[in-house]
């Protein structure tokens, strides 16, 4: 079950609290990461970023994100060119967690260069896919 | 008064047919007994005669009457001759169409007869006067005038039905432009409704799979934490969870594709082979196919079609596995696969020698979430859909059934699904 790779921090947006409760305690659970930091809308993920990423703070970084599409505020789509105008999309991995069928919203993030596409809920299989090909 | 409301009434008003018109002459003559004299002879005529001594009482009478069919007057007169007065006659317009016939001395050079055809006069006759003549060349002016009145009757009620049929033209226009409004109206209104109906669905079914995922992240997460303590009748429990997450999952799946198809966003047509499509769906669906033991028997007559290939894969997979579903338990299942052409369309039938379906069930055969054999899996929604399908692409789908007999679906494709060379064969054969 345990990924032999570890990263060194990983964050969660989401607006939901069970699903973010879920995915931190998945990701402890699996051991993979230092450290997992949970946010609950783009707008504190944006500023957390740009607070520690830029240069990057030891025990604050982020190298992985799960980033949900549909939240209040500044949603996925919204996030992810922010991010990318603070030239931090090209340094983090970020991986979309949905339950959009929406084929309008696979086709926006077709844009961003991200990690991956994925379906809620995250499972112990999905994490270690996603660490898998990071690491290669 | 009768005669004096003539031509001033509108002529359809008046029902009488034209050859009963009053025939009005005014005659004019200085002298007394010429006057009388005319009269006489054309006293046979049924004519309505006016009489002027002079040509200022002529002009005095048609500025009251203008009705008049016809003038004979006297060239020579003290004061205004013929010619003078008549010029003064045709000065008004309303009595520009009134022949008028000279009555001149015999003696009278032809510079007068010409000053009188010039004035517009249409005859002239010469003193003494021959009555046969008179009469004959007033019943011919006579006539020319009913055949002129009878004209300008007909004229006049072609203009009448003329603006009774613009009227009603002008109505008519109105009222489907009228119409037309209201459609497109009515048009933009559904669209409206189906595009919200869409976003619904969308939002729904996020808001509906949100919470399942988070279920389902709770199951994976609690078996996890209890791990080996789990015994086999708990571990059971947690499999049924799951089966009932995926259930619920593909239900919301199946809902969103309907919104998918009517927007034709998988819409890549492209030529598909109906064998190896029919090959690949039994290999997903093996399971079910040697499960029940079901024979297919497989006639393509029409071996390739072009069509959006998620499409057509909906449609043959619905039926399909419905003919293995509703078999009859009574029997050995089997399965026939035919596709040919009906006229110029092709058409794919997929018949059961299963349960089949009472006549008051088929009706509703198409309707979302019906479902008729409640032993058998399934969402109710997938004939809906590939009803949608086969409709958004210009076809239509029929079944028919009997109960405890079989069900046969048929698949008339619409008339885009050909190629161009698919068609030129059949164009030859029609040659020779």
């Amino acid at each position: 079950m345990q990924a032999c790779t570890r990263i060194q921090g990983v964050m969660l947006i989401d607006d939901d609290v069970i699903t973010n409760y879920l995915n931190s305690e998945l990701i402890h659970e699996m051991n993979i990461a230092k450290h997992v930091v949970v946010c609950y809308d783009g707008d504190e993920a944006i500023n957390y970023l740009r607070m520690y990423q830029n240069p990057p703070v030891e025990d604050k970084s982020v190298t992985l994100i799960f980033l949900d599409i549909n939240m209040p505020g500044i949603d996925g789509f919204e996030f992810l060119e922010q991010l990318d105008q603070s030239q931090l999309l090209d340094k983090i991995d970020v991986v979309l967690l949905t339950t959009s069928d929406n084929p309008n919203d696979v086709r926006k993030t077709e844009q961003f260069k991200i990690r991956g596409y994925l379906n809620k809920p995250l499972t112990a299989e999905k994490i270690n896919s996603i660490v898998d090909s990071m690491a290669s | 008064m009768k005669d004096k409301n003539l031509g001033k009434k509108s002529v359809l008003e008046r029902e009488s047919l034209p050859e009963k018109i009053d025939i009005k002459i005014l005659l004019v003559d200085d002298r007394q007994d010429n006057l009388m004299a005319i009269e006489a002879i054309l006293e046979n005529g049924n004519y309505i005669f006016r009489k002027a001594s002079s040509g200022k009482e002529a002009l005095k009478i048609l500025l009251k009457e203008v009705d008049f069919s016809m003038i004979l007057m006297d060239v020579e007169m003290p004061d205004l001759n013929g010619f003078e007065t008549a010029t003064m006659i045709y000065d008004r317009d309303k009595l520009r169409h009134i022949p008028i016939i000279f009555i001149t001395a015999h003696d009278s050079n032809l510079e007068n007869v010409y000053r009188g055809y010039k004035m517009g006069a249409v005859d002239y006759i010469s003193k003494p006067i021959d009555q046969e003549m008179l009469k004959a060349r007033v019943s011919v002016f006579i006539e020319l005038y009913k055949k002129n009145f009878q004209l300008k009757a007909q004229e006049q009620k072609l203009i009448v039905i003329n603006n009774e049929l613009e009227h009603k033209v002008k109505e008519r226009t109105n009222q489907l432009t009228k119409k037309n409004l209201e459609l497109e109206a009515k048009n933009l209104e559904l669209e409206r409704i189906n595009n919200d109906l869409d976003n619904f669905i969308y939002t729904a079914s996020h808001d509906l799979k949100a919470p399942m995922a988070n279920l389902e992240g709770l199951v994976n997460m609690l078996k996890m934490k209890l791990g080996a303590k789990l015994k086999d009748n708990e571990q059971s429990l947690f499999n049924m969870i799951g089966i009932s997450i995926d259930k619920f999952n593909n239900t919301v799946k199946e809902l969103t594709r309907i919104t998918m198809v009517q927007k034709d966003l998988e819409d890549l047509k492209e030529l598909i082979s109906f064998q190896e499509m029919a090959d690949d769906i039994k290999m997903d669906i093996a399971h079910l196919v040697n499960e029940s033991g079901v024979t297919f028997f497989e006639y393509y007559d029409v071996k390739e079609i072009v069509y959006a290939k998620k499409n057509l894969r909906s449609i043959l997979y619905n039926l399909i596995t419905n003919a293995i579903k509703y078999r009859s338990p009574k029997r050995k299942g089997e399965v026939k696969i035919q596709t040919y052409r009906r006229h110029q369309d092709i058409v794919l039938s997929v018949s059961d020698n299963g349960l089949g379906l009472s006549e008051a069930h088929q009706a509703k055969m198409f309707t979302m979430f019906k479902r008729f054999h409640s032993h058998v899996e399934g969402s109710g929604i997938g004939l809906y859909i590939i009803k949608r399908i086969v409709e958004n692409n210009g076809g239509k789908i029929e079944m028919e059934s009997e109960k405890d007999k079989g069900t046969t679906f048929r698949v008339t494709f619409g008339q885009q699904t050909r190629l161009e060379k698919d068609i030129q064969p059949e164009q030859d054969k029609k040659v020779n």
